[in-house]
């Protein structure tokens, strides 16, 4: 046992220190397969990638040089798969990169490192391609996926991996770090506890752009308390969804100039394409997860309600909301109030078949109305 | 950095390097080649992360140093200057490269040389010296057999094999096994057994053409093979996995042999597989005496071509892929070629009839009618 190394991004979570502790070189032996699983902004990815540096930083000459190039992402034995689709991991992301790969020895390391991430968004092919590769992976090869939801992760594959498990950050830690970032101590406990042990999530509501989020899920969620839908709540949140997608577009537009001012003209218009195509599902992406965050908000709200209406006032996660939701709850059945977020959670599974969002909002919203009026 | 070359050399190193750079590496510093100046000579590198190539020649070098620039493009301006020398020099504080050449002076922007790796040296490689042109005979005939199909990624490597006299490689795609032993003059000095990416190989065929009395060395480690040809250095990431045990593939015992004269059949097969589009099979329909090859694309059209052959006994008529079928018979060349036969649905050898070891094993096609 190797006890006394903490891999970086580990600190907080025993049983991934415990587990990847033990299988560090020079005296562990890491298991083929590892399924990290842990709620988003917990920690998954630093570990992985400082995992990925020490085995491949193992009986190098230059360590140094192994570990800042694992950091970059442009060591030749680390593959890092984030998945290309608006909502799912493709065949093409991991079939040449990871299954024809990994058969391949090492370039330089002793090991080749392959990294996964959302392996529960893998599509159904993608999953029976890499089954191959789990079941009789090549001696030198590590397989690391990545989950912030492995109930959805399909059996097949988490049967085969070694699960590592990332607790979520607790709501007063994350409320600190963001007082250190100088939020004010009121939304810094209701964005922390608004989070659910997700920093980055945090971080977002904290920021002003968040803030309005939140207030216009928070419009969306009482327009149906006061029969008020038809004044059509969701339209701006939408419209915040779709600008929300600009900020990715705009990062991805500077790496295509940079890309392509060093290609030869023949590679440039395939590349122009392939941007392209990554432009629309990076879009995409961003404004399915703004949606779907604001209608975490709006089920949490609805939660939020039934606590009070069931008499437990304390386990409000909008803290700075209080007399708002008071105000709601008053004369309101807390079965009610879960039958409501039983709603929006549906409608947020719907997101990720491609529905329109416009209709799905709508017709959320009057299902609401409907509900809340009974 | 800072060194003067003469642009020919450079240019004719550099064609062979670029060629390696990755064109689609989201790593931007492996489209680049690497220049690394030391005492009177310079190194330039390329890589894709699966195979590198090194080669290193004569400068004029005034001060050591390491540069990483976009390969195609510095390729496209050594090839745009004029005769002579050219003067190459890094200038750390605009991070570029300075190329001059008679009054003509091009800046090119570097790329990150940290993220380019460092290149194979394989400590415990087994080293062994390999007759060149033997080698590259070997290649060109067996490796266009392998698989192409990333879904079995340990049929995309030849298995080569050498030690004592004998040099061996073997390719298959899973409907056709192609295998040459081939004979040397001489005992090997060493002996290796590896499963080497038919693309690492073919590029090495490709170098060792360019010049053919160079020695060839290589060493064998245990995750990366090394090929020296007359110092341009060119290493692969090998395959892991279990390759088909080939032996067990060819049949022992056949019912008919046919000898055909060289290229004969080769002649017809290409022909008549003109007329063999869209998957359609060709066809060997074999009687007394005489071969029918035939083929038939439905909307496209017919064609048939007899040639005489010592065949007797039951009619026989088998399908084959044209392209397979023409792939084995053209490794044959201009010798002599044995076709040995079982049945309609047992794969047929194609076999080089001057015993130079040439096998090929070619799977049927299921004939309807």
């Amino acid at each position: 046992m190797n006890e006394t190394v903490t891999l970086p991004g580990t600190e907080s979570h025993p049983h991934a220190r415990a587990v990847l502790g033990a299988a560090l070189p020079p005296g562990g032996s890491p298991s083929h397969a590892y399924l990290f699983c842990g709620p988003a902004g917990s920690g998954k990815r630093t570990a992985a990638r400082a995992f990925a540096g020490a085995l491949l930083a193992d009986g190098a000459p230059d360590p140094a040089s192994v570990l800042a190039r694992v950091q970059r992402g442009s060591h030749p034995d680390l593959t890092w798969v984030v998945p290309s689709g608006a909502h799912d991991l493709l065949t093409g992301d991991i079939a040449e990169p990871v299954v024809a790969a990994a058969p391949h020895t090492p370039f330089e390391a002793r090991r080749r490192v392959f990294v996964i991430e959302r392996a529960d968004t893998m599509n159904e092919e993608a999953a029976n391609r890499l089954l191959k590769t789990l079941e009789e992976p090549p001696r030198h090869a590590h397989l690391v996926l990545l989950t912030e939801r492995p109930g959805d992760v399909r059996p097949t594959i988490a049967s085969r991996c070694q699960a590592v498990r990332f607790d979520p950050r607790p709501a007063q830690e994350i409320a600190a770090r963001l007082e250190r970032d100088g939020v004010d101590a009121e939304l810094a406990a209701a964005c922390a506890a608004l989070a659910l042990g997700d920093l980055q999530r945090a971080r977002r509501l904290a920021a002003p752009a968040g803030v309005r989020l939140r207030a216009l899920a928070e419009r969306f969620a009482r327009a149906p308390l006061a029969g008020s839908v038809d004044e059509r709540p969701w339209r701006e949140l939408l419209e915040l969804a779709r600008m929300a997608g600009e900020p990715a577009v705009a990062e991805l537009e500077r790496g295509r100039d940079d890309a392509l001012e060093l290609v030869a003209r023949r590679d440039r218009r395939r590349l122009e394409t392939e941007h392209g195509e990554r432009v629309r599902r990076a879009r995409r992406r961003a404004q399915t997860e703004t949606l779907d965050l604001a209608l975490a908000l709006i089920a949490l709200w609805y939660r939020d309600l039934g606590c009070i209406a069931f008499g437990a006032p304390e386990l409000v996660a909008h803290a700075d909301r209080r007399a708002e939701l008071q105000a709601d709850a008053a004369d309101r059945d807390g079965r009610v109030a879960r039958r409501a977020v039983e709603l929006v959670e549906e409608t947020r599974r719907r997101l990720s078949v491609n529905v329109t969002e416009e209709l799905a909002c709508e017709a959320l919203a009057f299902r609401l109305e409907e509900l809340w009026s009974s | 950095m800072k060194l003067t070359v003469v642009r020919e050399i450079l240019f004719s190193q550099l064609q062979a390097v670029a060629r390696i750079a990755s064109t689609r590496s989201a790593v931007q510093a492996l489209s680049g080649v690497q220049l690394d100046a030391r005492d009177d000579e310079i190194e330039l590198r390329a890589t894709d992360m699966e195979v590198g190539l090194r080669v290193s020649l004569q400068a004029d070098v005034q001060r050591h140093g390491v540069a990483v620039v976009p390969a195609r493009l510095f390729l496209d301006v050594v090839r745009a200057l004029p005769a002579g020398k050219v003067d190459v020099e890094l200038r750390s504080a605009e991070q570029d490269v300075e190329v001059r050449a008679g009054s003509a002076a091009f800046y090119l922007r570097t790329l990150r040389a940290e993220d380019f790796p460092p290149f194979p040296e394989p400590a415990d490689a087994t080293s062994l010296t390999l007759p060149p042109q033997a080698f590259v005979e070997t290649v060109e005939i067996v490796a266009r057999a392998a698989s192409a199909d990333e879904t079995r990624p340990v049929l995309t490597g030849v298995l080569v094999s050498a030690g004592g006299r004998e040099l061996r490689m073997v390719a298959t795609d899973s409907y056709r096994l192609s295998v040459k032993e081939t004979q040397l003059d001489a005992d090997l000095d060493a002996s290796f057994e590896a499963n080497v990416p038919a693309r690492a190989l073919q590029e090495l065929a490709r170098i060792a053409q360019h010049s053919p009395d160079a020695e060839l060395r290589a060493g064998v480690g245990a995750n990366q093979i090394v090929f020296d040809v007359g110092g341009t250095v060119l290493s692969s990431r090998l395959i892991d996995g279990q390759f088909p045990n080939y032996r067990q593939l060819i049949p022992d015992t056949y019912e008919h042999e046919l000898r055909f004269a060289g290229g004969e059949l080769t002649e017809v097969v290409r022909r008549i597989s003109l007329m063999a589009q869209r998957n359609a099979p060709l066809r060997l329909a074999f009687g007394d005496g005489e071969l029918t090859v035939s083929a038939q694309t439905p909307d496209v059209g017919e064609a048939r071509e007899s040639l005489p052959v010592a065949f007797s006994g039951e009619p026989l008529e088998i399908g084959f892929n044209p392209e397979f079928l023409r792939d084995g018979l053209e490794s044959v060349g201009e010798g002599e070629v044995v076709l040995k036969l079982i049945s309609p649905l047992r794969p047929g050898l194609i076999e080089a009839g001057d015993g130079s070891g040439f096998r090929y094993l070619v799977m049927p096609i299921r004939l309807n009618v």
